[in-house]
């Protein structure tokens, strides 16, 4: 009976303060809507590559790498299997046929039944043609509605001519982003040799896709091939590894994402929890006065638990609708970034998650308010005096404490990693006190300034960024973070693309001319002259891959778990050069640079540094590799850093001179053609007068790369603006807590004889003097950061965008002054005799 | 005469009844004169203050306050006359939380654009025995200590006439007992007008004059001390 009554009185309260505790409840939806869109968008990718993961690997079994798989072995896996597929892929120019354009694509020369699985969509025509009539190809719509074919148009590839028979829309195994590299082109296997690309040497991915009867078999088949398909220096797939493979490619971007929406979520609670703590600390007389009238310690506290959980509960559902929102606007953005088209769907778990994080960050920031509240005594309902805060010291550390746990283990749960949580939160909690020391350091410094002014309205506004319920401190702290998490984005953003621009542009090669056999370096190089173009120094580049690395096979590291080497280092096919002198853009860091070779022995190697981490390589390992075949046996010597920054060609691992005699050596060519116009028509003389060659355009690329990159931006944008308008939602909720006392006060000062354009005065000054501290709080913060980021980890000069941030700046201090002018509007209408009646 | 009243009546509206919380009351008060009303709660004391003080316009009939018609000026209009003749203290002390003892008190001066207006507020902290808590900020003071700086506040821009809502009413006595001594010795010292609602008749006998409202109406109007007028 009791109960149902003391839960009558909690919502009873509550509806008393609807309005105030909707505004409260936002602080927490906003996290929480960006906790659940951001874990939405996550499961639907999951749920989407779990149900594409087929498509993606094209078969039950795929044998792929850079050799073609020697036929015993080939025998082996096809036993027992029901279909079979085959694919060459590499990447080659084609020439359209009116000779004015090429472009880079990826060539795919398919067997008739490829693919096994899925099927190539076509937009116009049909892309099974190529493989019941010679001569035709089907290319990727974007490239035909790029360059203007049609269906029946010719282009070249290599030496041959090939009609254009369809243009697909959709194919397996086809990337977001690699497909505005090199757009794909579906040849027919036949027609691979006619072409004349498919030599020794060419950098030839080969894919065998099979199918079996049963999982079983599948299964068995993996077991029994794995090691010899590895130790033949191919890589074996099944759906388990490839589900791994797709799903390690976004790691990145929802480890990004779950950081973003719970900054979001931190600076929410905070808000809501300063919002519940001046909510409670003007309930200390109902308290008192529940005690009074009998009412035990434990009701009190389930009275207001009850009335924070229903808070907790209501924010988080609220934050959940809005979430779904996002959810349904987050692919448009996301657009061309992902492997797969996903559909939006609602995922109970991720609502269950949302629901509970919602709450617990409200009770956990609530928690600090409550029990000093119900400690307070009856007779504090006689007095007005406060409750004392002092005795508490040791409850608020064992509720810090709590709230501190519970973050680690809530960002533990989001990223996945208990030293990248433990490191974030005690991050977050490190900016968030050295902005709070910031804060507290320019209210003292601004208070120092104006006090010797002669306006009244600006000391009387500084001296009110001192009233408690205003929560200066805490709002700087906020608006400032929020402003740091946006501009540190753009003074990034604005120094690597400084960085790049800077750059002498004669130094930055535009032109890259590979799959050059050792005759045709010298004629090449001499036509580019002759066309005025500055030609840099040719590299050779031997295609290799690890075959045992510390003397242990790469079936063998793969097999092992006690190591975190990634798996691509295995994997991968590494272009390596021999040189005796180290690059501009080199130095050595540990051992000696080794730059002649005598002709026997093991071949000492430099490899770059960051490489070295990953690998786990160090002075004095040795590595085999496998050069199409032969084996050579390598040390490392020493280990260097390479400034990627300056685009220049930069190389993993170094031989030096004299070591890769005999080995099938390719060269490549770089060169900086001025204009556009220029560029094209090189191009087109390159391909006319040399065969077999590749070219990329690297200004066209940066342009797809820098595309792709601006819709990416605008999706970190977005979650940060998420934090924005959580700094927005607090200055509200301020607003709320400190508008009695802003009444009270302006009637004073109406009763001191103070006009209403004064009163209106103080307030915007008030307002534009909080909004200019937040902004030089953020500026100096993401200056700081950005600097430090810029300097240490980028190593990058520092050059941020002023003009930006100045707009980005003067927007917050925009919409703080009006937040201030909208509250002056109703204050300057205070009647002082209100005053005289105490209710203000 | 500093402030006079002629037939003044005040009437709120509350939902669709309008009460009448004054009707026709007629006043006079001289310069240098200690006023204080009384009557039971409710009678209409606080509404009676604040139209003389400026804070409200009559309903009906005239209120004159330092020569001036209140019922013609405007809002601002009345500001600028309270800013410059009034002084006010309040039953709830009513201080700036932000600012600190000496802030508050000179807070009128820097309302009038006043130039040593730290140094009058000093004398009069002094005045009230507060010097050595000029730098404290309320919450640091008990309920008489504010009371005291808001006192020495009120009479800060050397105001013609002080008003003063149940000054003593959120204190205990002994304490009221001191404030009140305060309060008549800064207005004897100052020469200033004085009208005071309180329901302490010991407080109220101090007053040169003694007046008692009754649901609305003057039911009392009685000089206690001719002599020192
Ligand atoms: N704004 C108002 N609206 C309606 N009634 C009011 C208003 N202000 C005062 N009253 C009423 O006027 C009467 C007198 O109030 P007040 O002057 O405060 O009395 P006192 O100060 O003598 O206790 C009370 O009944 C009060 O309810
Ligand atoms: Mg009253």
């Amino acid at each position: 009976m009791r109960s149902i009554g003391l839960f009558k009185l909690a919502f009873v309260e509550l509806r008393h303060n609807s309005l105030r505790l909707f505004v409260y409840s936002l602080s927490i939806s906003i996290g929480i809507a960006a906790i659940f869109a951001t874990g939405s968008l996550k499961n639907d990718l999951i749920t989407q590559i779990d149900k594409e993961t087929k498509e993606l690997v094209g078969g039950d079994l795929v044998v792929k790498g850079f050799s073609a798989i020697n036929d015993s072995l080939y025998d082996e896996v096809l036993d027992q299997s029901t279909a079979v597929a085959h694919e060459k892929s590499f990447a080659s120019m084609v020439v359209f046929a009116n000779k004015e354009n090429t472009r880079l694509v990826n060539v795919r020369a398919i067997s008739a039944d490829y693919p096994l699985i899925g099927s190539i969509e076509d937009r116009a025509g049909d892309s099974r043609a190529i493989n019941t009539q010679g001569g035709l190809v089907s290319i990727n719509e974007s490239l035909g509605i790029q360059y203007g074919l049609e269906l029946g148009d010719s282009l070249f590839i290599g030496n041959s001519v090939f009609k254009v028979a369809a243009f697909h829309s959709k194919a397996p195994g086809q990337s977001g982003i690699a497909a505005t590299v090199a757009p794909s082109v579906f040849i027919s296997l036949d027609d691979l040799s006619g072409t004349g690309l498919a030599r020794i040497g060419s950098r030839i991915r080969h894919s065998y896709y099979f199918l079996y009867a049963d999982e079983e078999t599948t299964k068995n088949k993996f077991k029994a091939l794995e090691k010899a398909v590895i130790d033949d220096g191919l890589r074996l797939e099944n759906l388990e590894s490839g589900r791994k493979r797709l799903g390690r490619s976004y790691k990145n971007l929802f480890l990004f994402l779950n950081l973003a929406a719970f900054i979001a979520l931190i600076i929410g609670g905070v808000g809501a929890g300063s919002a519940i703590d001046l909510f409670f600390s003007e309930k200390k007389k109902t308290v008192a006065v529940l005690k009074c009238v009998g009412f035990r310690y434990k009701e009190i506290a389930t009275l207001f638990l009850v009335q924070i959980l229903f808070l907790g509960l209501f924010g988080s559902g609220l934050g959940v609708a809005i979430g779904l929102g996002i959810q349904q606007a987050l692919p448009g953005m996301f657009k061309g970034v992902f492997v797969v088209d996903f559909v939006q769907q609602f995922h109970f778990s991720v609502f269950l998650i949302s629901m509970l994080m919602g709450v617990l960050v409200s009770v956990l920031f609530g928690l600090k308010t409550l029990i000093p509240l119900l400690n307070s005594t009856p007779l504090m309902a006689l007095r007005s005096s406060l409750v004392n805060q002092q005795g508490y010291q040791r409850i608020n550390l064992i509720i810090r404490s709590i709230q501190l746990a519970s973050l680690i283990l809530i960002t533990w749960y989001l990223t996945g990693k208990f030293f990248i949580a433990l490191g974030f939160t005690f991050g977050l909690l490190l900016i968030m006190l050295c902005l709070w020391g910031l804060a507290m350091l320019l209210r003292k410094f601004a208070r120092k300034i104006v006090t010797r002014l002669r306006s009244f309205e600006l000391r009387y506004a500084v001296n009110a960024l001192y009233r408690p319920q205003n929560q200066t401190v805490l709002l700087i702290s906020i608006i400032g973070l929020s402003a740091i998490l946006v501009l540190h984005l753009f003074f990034i953003r604005s120094s690597l693309v400084n960085s790049i621009q800077l750059l002498d542009n004669d130094h930055r090669p535009n032109l890259i001319i590979f799959d050059i056999d050792e005759e045709s370096v010298e004629p090449i190089a001499s036509f580019l002259e002759s066309r005025n173009v500055s030609v840099f120094d040719p590299l050779s580049i031997v295609p290799m891959r690890i075959h045992r690395l510390k003397g242990r096979s790469v079936f063998s590291w793969k097999k092992d778990s006690t190591h975190s080497i990634p798996s691509h280092v295995f994997n991968r096919e590494y272009r390596v050069t021999e040189r005796e002198v180290l690059g501009e853009n080199e130095s050595i860091e540990e051992g000696k640079w080794k730059g002649n070779y005598e002709g026997s022995g093991i071949i000492p190697i430099s490899i770059e540094e960051n490489f070295s981490g990953q690998s786990e390589l160090s002075l004095g390992d040795t590595v085999e590799f496998n050069v199409f075949g032969s084996i050579l046996k390598a040390e490392i010597a020493s280990i260097r850093k390479v400034d990627f920054t300056q685009m220049q060609a930069a190389f993993t691992i170094v031989f030096p001179k004299g070591s890769l005699e005999g080995a099938p050596v390719m060269y490549a060519v770089s060169a900086h053609v001025k204009d556009k116009e220029k560029m094209m028509k090189v191009q087109n003389e390159l391909m006319d007068n040399f065969k077999n060659i590749s070219i990329i355009d690297l200004d066209q690329i940066f342009e797809s790369v820098a595309e792709l990159g601006s819709k990416i931006e605008i999706a970190i944008q977005f979650m940060f603006s998420f934090s924005a308008l959580t700094a927005l939602i607090v200055l509200i909720n301020t607003l709320y807590v400190s508008r009695f006392q802003r009444l009270k006060e302006s009637a004073v000062l109406k009763t001191l004889g103070a006009v209403s354009n004064r009163l209106t005065r103080i307030n915007i000054y008030e307002f534009l003097i909080l909004g200019v501290l937040a902004v030089v709080a953020g500026l100096v913060f993401s200056f700081v950061v950005s600097y430090l980021l810029m300097t240490f980890l980028f190593k990058v000069p520092f050059s941020p965008d002023i003009f930006s941030a100045g707009i980005i700046l003067l927007f917050v201090l925009a919409v703080v002054t009006f937040m201030g002018v909208v509250n002056s509007s109703s204050l300057r209408n205070v009647s002082p005799i209100r005053l005289i009646r105490g209710n203000g | 005469m500093i402030l006079k009243l002629n037939d003044v009546t005040q009437r709120f509206k509350s939902g669709q009844h309008e009460i009448e919380v004054l009707s026709e009351i007629n006043l006079e008060v001289t310069s240098g004169e200690s006023l204080a009303i009384v009557g039971p709660s409710g009678s209409g004391k606080t509404t009676l203050l604040g139209l003389c003080a400026g804070l409200d316009r009559p309903t009906l009939g005239r209120v004159e306050l330092v020569d001036k018609s209140i019922g013609e000026l405007s809002e601002d209009q009345r500001a600028v006359l309270r800013r410059d003749n009034v002084g006010f203290v309040f039953q709830n002390f009513e201080l700036i939380s932000s600012l600190t003892a000496l802030e508050n008190v000179s807070l009128p001066l820097d309302l009038i654009g006043a130039k040593s207006s730290r140094h009058t507020a000093m004398e009069l902290l002094e005045k009230v025995g507060l010097k050595d808590r000029a730098h404290h900020y309320p919450t640091q003071m008990s309920g008489g200590e504010q009371q005291r700086v808001a006192i020495a506040r009120a009479f800060s821009n050397n105001p013609k006439i002080v008003f003063a809502d149940e000054p003593t009413g959120n204190l205990d006595e002994e304490t009221g007992a001191k404030i009140e001594d305060i309060l008549f010795n800064l207005n004897q010292e100052k020469g200033t007008t004085l009208v005071l609602v309180t329901h302490n008749l010991e407080l109220a006998n101090k007053a040169h004059r003694i007046i008692e409202l009754k649901q609305g109406k003057l039911t009392r109007d009685q000089i206690l001390q001719k002599e020192t007028i």
